[in-house]
């Protein structure tokens, strides 16, 4: 018989979004994030998979916590947005380089 | 009794600046000990005469220590709650880089090592130079009462790896009583990566790593009752750790860290000088100096008029900046002039800054570059902009401009800022190099306090005039409207003529010396800059041909204010990308002006609604954001090189660390 035992003990954050992710609706997600890094959480993952448009202030609020997190150890991964729109501003900035990219929250956590 | 006297003081006065020494004591479940070793530490270091403070830095305790010492109503105590164990490295850690003194001792909670012995560490730092000193009790002339044997072997056994397998001159790497300069805590604290028992080891080996002096000092120790160490639990924690630091400085995790120093030339325009992009200079390189990994920033500016210099004043938290004038404005000789600039003052990164003159890139000086450019020549219309005055001129324009577009793509990186331009480069040049940068708001302001019915109605324009920026149609719309409003106006033009257009400003305002009204503010000092856009009711944008991104439009965000704005491809796709509104008008159109300003005039509640979306677009990106990505582009840029350097090492993409408090009082040139 075979028996493998797996433990996860790295608290990790999905948070889903959806809608727009503009410098109107940012300020939530900043305050959601303040308030999980306060409680201790480096470890993110943000699925925009269901985020229809992304401008620069929305991926500002991303870049912001990767800077928070990764000198403490922390992670920041993104779920791919379905909509061009969403996915442009992250291209265009080339911040696609900084945050690692799934297709999915679970591919995602696979790699934590 | 002067020393209960100074207690007192200490206990109940909040320091009012940064204390010379900051006390850090790790605790977890320190409850039966904690106190007395606060006692004492209160007791010797009251009267002393130099101010200090105390930060315990709990490790999620159980029992009720935190309760305990917070209960002791002590104001120059700080203590940080921590929600789970996170190991005594942890602890200190996060005390350390709270930590405001100028030296700052890390001391074990149980008084192992009696606070006295403080006096014996602090001259090597004050007087002899040392970044660290130690407390041992393996040095020469250090005394160690009540060891059990079983400690004794293993600190034995642990000296002799350390010694031998390490290379770490200190001879006791555990002892809890260790004196660093702030820089040196900071540094060295920041690139730490072991939480446990095995931190100490890890930080001296950073030190001897980092360079620093580290002095080794006896001082008497006593095995306290109650002490936590299991000798043969730790001494396999601590082989493993041991491995673990050697492996993460293998993996080059420290070399990573040491990023986090990043000394950043900025080749660009700064106050008091009146050129081009001195506001957007000003900004950025405050907001610069603000990251925690940037340890300098190297100004390499133009030079001033004589009798002018360059006043950057040193804050307490802010990197310092060091001046470097090293170009004139139109000479000749700029580029050579910037190239040795900044192989002298050999940066880790460079920013120009300076629109087209940037083909100085540094890229041949040998450095990771990101040019600025905030417009971009396909999108200019030169003839509006009065850069050409036949098609030849227009034509031979256009070549010089993509020719030195050309040389700018020679830098590592080109960012613009506005979408639209980072598509129109990667098309026209064929390049991946351009990357997407918004200019950002300049400040983080308080909602603004919107009013209805201001007792003069006072339009307002701000920039350097005389060529894309022209005010003739707007003091022309002006008349009109004091001719059709019966309330008071004023229209404010601020600001300076272009470096382009000597001349302009004061001939505008020959020209039009019978409008009444009319005031030309001429330079506007930073400090002046709030109370011009909240005293203004609508800001105008007068412009006749493309801008870029417009700082100007960010600032009316800033102060909630309504704007009109001229109808031109790039502020249309500013306010479609980054949340902005506005009137338009077509420009060129006088009546199209008026319109435009009058619909906003005539109608408060619009002007609120748009002022407040204006102000919300603009918190919603930071300049102190924009300044993130820069930094997180270089570091790539960085990483890249080191690969490049290194072809058969993954070097992974690191953004610097952070650290929670600045490292030191900085100064400033």
């Amino acid at each position: 018989m075979d028996i493998q035992v797996s433990e996860q003990v790295i608290r990790i954050h999905v948070i889903k979004m959806n809608g727009r992710l503009d410098a109107f609706s940012v300020k939530a997600l900043r305050s959601k994030l303040d308030d999980l890094t306060r409680q201790g959480g480096i470890h993110f993952v943000l699925d925009l998979a269901d985020v229809s448009f992304m401008d620069s202030a929305g991926l500002a609020a991303m870049v912001s916590l990767l800077r928070q997190v990764q000198p403490l150890g922390g992670t920041v991964k993104l779920v791919r947005a379905t909509e061009a729109n969403a996915n442009r501003v992250l291209t265009l900035t080339k911040m696609d380089r900084a945050f690692p990219i799934f297709d999915n929250p679970a591919a995602a956590l696979a790699m934590v | 009794m002067k020393t209960y006297s100074d207690y007192e003081h200490w206990k109940s006065t909040p320091l009012e600046s940064d204390p010379y020494l900051s006390i850090v004591i790790p605790a977890y479940n320190e409850a039966n000990r904690i106190v007395p070793t606060i006692g004492a530490i209160a007791a010797h270091l009251s009267g002393k005469g130099y101010t200090w403070e105390l930060i315990i830095a709990d490790d999620g305790s159980k029992d009720e220590t935190v309760q305990l010492v917070n209960s002791l109503g002590l104001v120059n105590m700080r203590v940080l709650k921590a929600p789970k164990n996170g190991g005594k490295g942890s602890a200190v850690r996060r005390g350390v880089l709270a930590a405001r003194g100028k030296y700052i001792l890390f001391d074990d909670a149980d008084n192992s090592t009696p606070i006295e012995e403080i006096d014996r560490l602090l001259p090597k730092l004050e007087a002899e130079g040392f970044q660290m000193a130690v407390g041992s009790r393996a040095a020469d002339g250090a005394q160690e009462g009540n060891k059990s044997l079983k400690r004794k072997i293993l600190s034995y056994g642990l000296r002799f790896i350390v010694k031998h397998f390490f290379r770490i001159g200190v001879k006791d790497t555990q002892c809890g009583f260790k004196l660093y300069t702030r820089e040196a805590a900071q540094k060295l604290h920041t690139a730490q990566t072991v939480m446990g028992f095995s931190f100490d080891l890890e930080i001296l080996y950073l030190a001897s790593k980092f360079g620093m002096q580290v002095a080794e000092v006896p001082v008497n120790w006593v095995d306290a009752p109650g002490s936590k160490v299991d000798p043969a639990k730790e001494a396999r924690r601590f082989i493993k750790d041991l491995l673990r630091i050697r492996l993460n400085d293998l993996r080059g995790a420290y070399h990573n860290k040491r990023a986090a120093e990043l000394r950043v030339a900025v080749v660009g325009t700064h106050p008091p000088s009146q050129n081009t992009l001195t506001e957007y200079g000003y900004h950025f390189i405050r907001h610069l100096r603000a990251k925690p990994d940037v340890s300098e920033v190297i100004l390499i500016c133009d030079e001033l008029p004589a009798g002018e210099s360059y006043q950057i004043p040193s804050e307490n938290g802010l990197a310092p900046v060091t001046v470097v004038p090293a170009w004139k404005f139109g000479a000749w000789n700029n580029a050579l002039r910037i190239w040795k600039a900044i192989r002298q003052q050999k940066p880790d990164v460079v920013l120009f800054n300076i629109q087209f003159a940037s083909f100085a890139s540094s890229r041949a000086a040998g450095y990771p570059t990101i040019t600025l450019l905030h417009n971009i020549m396909e999108t200019v219309n030169l003839k509006q902009a009065g850069f050409a005055g036949n098609p030849l001129m227009e034509a031979l324009t256009r070549a010089a401009g993509k020719f030195f577009t050309r040389l700018l793509l020679r830098s590592d990186e080109v960012a613009v800022t506005i979408p639209k331009y980072v598509e129109i480069l990667q098309k026209e040049y064929k390049t991946d190099k351009v990357v997407l940068a918004p200019h950002g708001a300049f400040n983080q302001t308080p909602e603004p306090v919107f009013d209805p019915n201001p007792a003069v109605l006072r339009l307002m324009t701000f920039g350097k005039f005389g060529t894309y920026k022209k005010v003739e149609d707007l003091v022309e719309a002006f008349q009109k409207l004091q001719a059709r409003y019966s309330q008071p106006m004023e229209l404010v033009i601020a600001g300076t003529d272009s470096p382009n257009t000597p001349g302009y400003l004061a001939g505008v305002q020959q020209h039009y010396a019978q409008v009444n009204n009319l005031r030309f503010t001429g330079y506007v000092p930073e400090e002046a800059v709030p109370s011009l856009f909240t005293d203004s009711t609508v800001v105008i944008f007068p412009y006749t041909s493309t801008t870029g991104s417009s700082g100007v439009l960010h600032q009316a965000g800033e102060y909630g204010k309504a704007v009109v704005l001229p109808r031109l491809g790039d502020l249309a796709e500013l306010v479609t990308e980054e949340g902005y509104s506005g009137e338009f008008f077509e420009p060129g159109n006088i009546d199209s002006l008026v319109n435009a300003i009058s619909t906003l005039l005539d109608n408060a509640p619009y002007r609120e609604e748009m002022g407040m979306r204006n102000y919300l677009a603009a918190q919603g990106l930071p300049m102190a954001d924009v300044v993130d990505w820069y930094l997180v582009n270089f570091y790539y840029l960085l990483a890249q090189r080191e690969q490049e350097q290194q072809p058969k090492t993954q070097t992974p993409l690191t953004v610097a660390p952070a650290a929670t408090s600045r490292t030191s009082t900085r100064i400033t040139v």
